[in-house]
């Protein structure tokens, strides 16, 4: 099942320790995600919807809403 | 030239201020700093620092990022017959106050950017010891009378604070003698010339970053670029090699795995001036030395290295020049010691042949004499003919080539920092609603490497809103950043009673790590939030 734009959201507070994540916050330079953090953001993403998202992509996700899209593109396309 | 001509880093420094007055020391955001201006700024700081009231010996603190103005606090506080502590600048005031009490300092000096709140905080943990309180901009606006102090090669020029697996982080005394012996040991064994040039990221408060990458550059008057410490500099780091035409770098694993990782974004600068990239800090991958090589069409540049704080900072280093050599299991030779650098392996039944593994002990004469007021850590670091033992493990093939397997201490070492579980642990058990906590590391394998992961038992049992338990994992995220600076890769409510503890009280990190690593946790029902 594809997950809501709020569990994104959810997931990347609990991962950057933050509240109040909107859609349109860019990771890195809104809530001050590093390239470590990113990554591990894609891993529980990766964990809890079993899908496998490749290092290239990274670069192309910018907001919340990218991520958000990302994942519900890979798991229609299982 | 070489280091060993100099009695101390400030006779150093004075030499070029005299023969190369106009010379860049630094290269920093586009400014800089000549050889004959960074001594005038030492000089006014350590005038200050005096007329403050500054004693022989006494430490002064340095939360302060990469910088010129770092390397005027620092030699400054050496030139007024001080110590400098160097602590890392993301630290939160907390951390920064807690060293300052661990080693009694008499000063503390923070970046002009921290905001009123921080200032403000740690000027009252700061006030009942009576601890004096700058900014970066006090530190070079001054002019007072210059300091009539002499220091010698004996002298501690700096505490290089490491974090041990238990109880507080420790001061590793380095002294100008020291410090200058391990140049020379590096210099040679690195094949460094007075034709490189020399790039860094890396932070300044830290030795390797410190040492190797501002004194070994100052030593040989070559040219020194420093780059803000962030993950985001690795992102121009190599344009920046490019732009400079440096010869060399360098940095821990991960940095070079994102350095390729750029790349794919389509650029590509040349870096063919590159002759050594060192990589050492945390484990290095064969894949990453393979993939930055093949990228940036390279040769053989990358130079795993090994070193720590208490030989002062390099011990060993692969090649330039040579393929890396990886055992069966992965491991990656961090080559032969430098000059005048024993190396040997203890087992508990003796010493072990070539290839058996024990813990790495390194005899040498940039070895430190010990940590900073703490005589029982001393006692267990050293041996009776002053070699150190270093908490590694490791063996010597039969060329006489250090292999790094694992480390004995349990530290984790996340971005090429250490960090002691126990602060974390600490830190994540002063929030109300937690009964106990433990970090862990954990390489997944993929580009962020070893991540630091908290598993923490909530007091009360299961909650039943998802929402109460995103909050608390939200909470404990930030006192981690809050303290470190850093994130955790991830964090964990488990079941009360579920991190493992020994019958005496301690935690069994290892055991704990394992049971999430094989699914046993999350099958036997013990993680209660997140659900992957």
């Amino acid at each position: 099942m594809k997950p809501k734009a709020e569990d994104i959201q959810a997931l990347v507070g609990r991962q950057l320790g933050l509240r109040g994540v909107r859609l349109e916050d860019d990771i890195a330079a809104d809530l001050g995600a590093v390239s470590a953090d990113i990554i591990n953001i894609v891993a529980a993403l990766e964990d809890l919807y079993r899908v496998v998202i490749a290092e290239e992509e990274l670069p192309e996700i910018r907001t919340v809403e990218q991520l958000h899209k990302l994942v519900c593109d890979r798991i229609e396309a299982r | 030239m070489h280091a060993r001509d100099f009695s101390t880093l400030l006779e150093m420094i004075a030499y070029h201020a005299r023969a190369n007055p106009k010379h860049q020391v630094v290269t920093f955001r586009g400014g800089g700093m000549a050889y004959e201006e960074l001594w005038a700024a030492i000089e006014n700081f350590a005038g200050n620092l005096l007329e403050g009231g500054l004693e022989r010996g006494d430490r002064v603190v340095l939360a302060l990022p990469n910088g010129p103005g770092f390397l005027v606090s620092f030699y400054g506080a050496q030139r007024a017959g001080g110590i400098a502590v160097p602590v890392a600048p993301e630290s939160g005031v907390g951390r920064v106050a807690d060293l300052a009490t661990l080693c009694d300092a008499v000063a503390v000096v923070v970046d002009d950017n921290l905001d009123d709140t921080a200032m403000g905080t740690l000027a009252k943990l700061v006030a009942p010891a009576e601890r004096r309180l700058f900014t970066l901009s006090d530190v070079l606006g001054w002019a007072p009378p210059a300091p009539q102090v002499s220091v010698g090669p004996d002298d501690v020029a700096f505490l290089q604070y490491t974090s041990g697996s238990t109880g507080d982080p420790k001061g590793v005394r380095l002294t100008h003698q020291g410090l200058l012996t391990n140049m020379d040991q590096m210099i040679a064994g690195m094949g460094i010339t007075e034709e490189d040039s020399f790039v860094s990221w890396l932070p300044v408060h830290h030795d390797m970053g410190l040492i190797l990458m501002t004194m070994v550059p100052m030593l040989l008057a070559r040219p020194m670029v420093l780059m803000p410490t962030s993950v985001r500099s690795i992102q121009g780091w190599m344009r920046t090699i490019a732009e400079h035409r440096a010869t060399f770098t360098a940095a821990p694993d991960f940095a070079y795995r994102l350095a390729v990782r750029y790349l794919r974004n389509g650029e590509s600068p040349d870096v063919s001036t590159l002759r050594v990239a060192l990589n050492a800090a945390e484990p290095v991958r064969v894949n990453t030395v393979e993939e930055f090589e093949r990228s940036f069409g390279l040769g053989h540049v990358m130079a795993p290295a090994y070193g720590l704080a208490e030989a002062t900072v390099g011990v060993s280093m692969w090649g330039p020049n040579e393929a890396i050599v990886a055992d069966d299991r992965g491991c990656v030779s961090v080559g032969k010691p430098f000059p005048d650098v024993e190396l040997r392996i203890e087992a508990e039944e003796g010493e072990p042949g070539a290839g058996e593994l024990g813990q790495i002990v390194v005899k040498s004469p940039a070895n430190t004499l010990g940590y900073w007021d703490n005589d029982e850590a001393t006692r267990e670091l050293l041996c009776d003919d002053g070699a150190i033992r270093t908490g590694d493990l490791g063996y010597l093939d039969s060329d006489g080539n250090l292999f790094m397997v694992s480390r004995i201490k349990n530290i984790i070492i996340q971005a090429g920092r250490n960090i002691a579980p126990s602060e974390v642990e600490e830190e994540v058990e002063g929030l109300r609603f937690v009964r106990r906590a433990a970090a862990v590391g954990v390489d997944r394998g993929d580009a962020a490497g070893e991540q630091m992961w908290v598993f923490v038992e909530p007091t009360g049992g299961r909650e039943k809103a998802t929402e109460a338990y995103d909050e608390m994992v939200i909470d404990v995220v930030s006192a981690v950043q809050e303290r470190l600076g850093m994130r955790p890769g991830r964090v964990y409510l488990v079941e009360p009673r579920s991190i493992p503890m020994t019958a005496n009280g301690k935690l069994k990190h290892a055991e704990l790590r394992a049971s999430y690593l094989d699914g046993s946790l999350r099958a036997d029902g013990k993680i209660l939030h997140p659900a992957y």
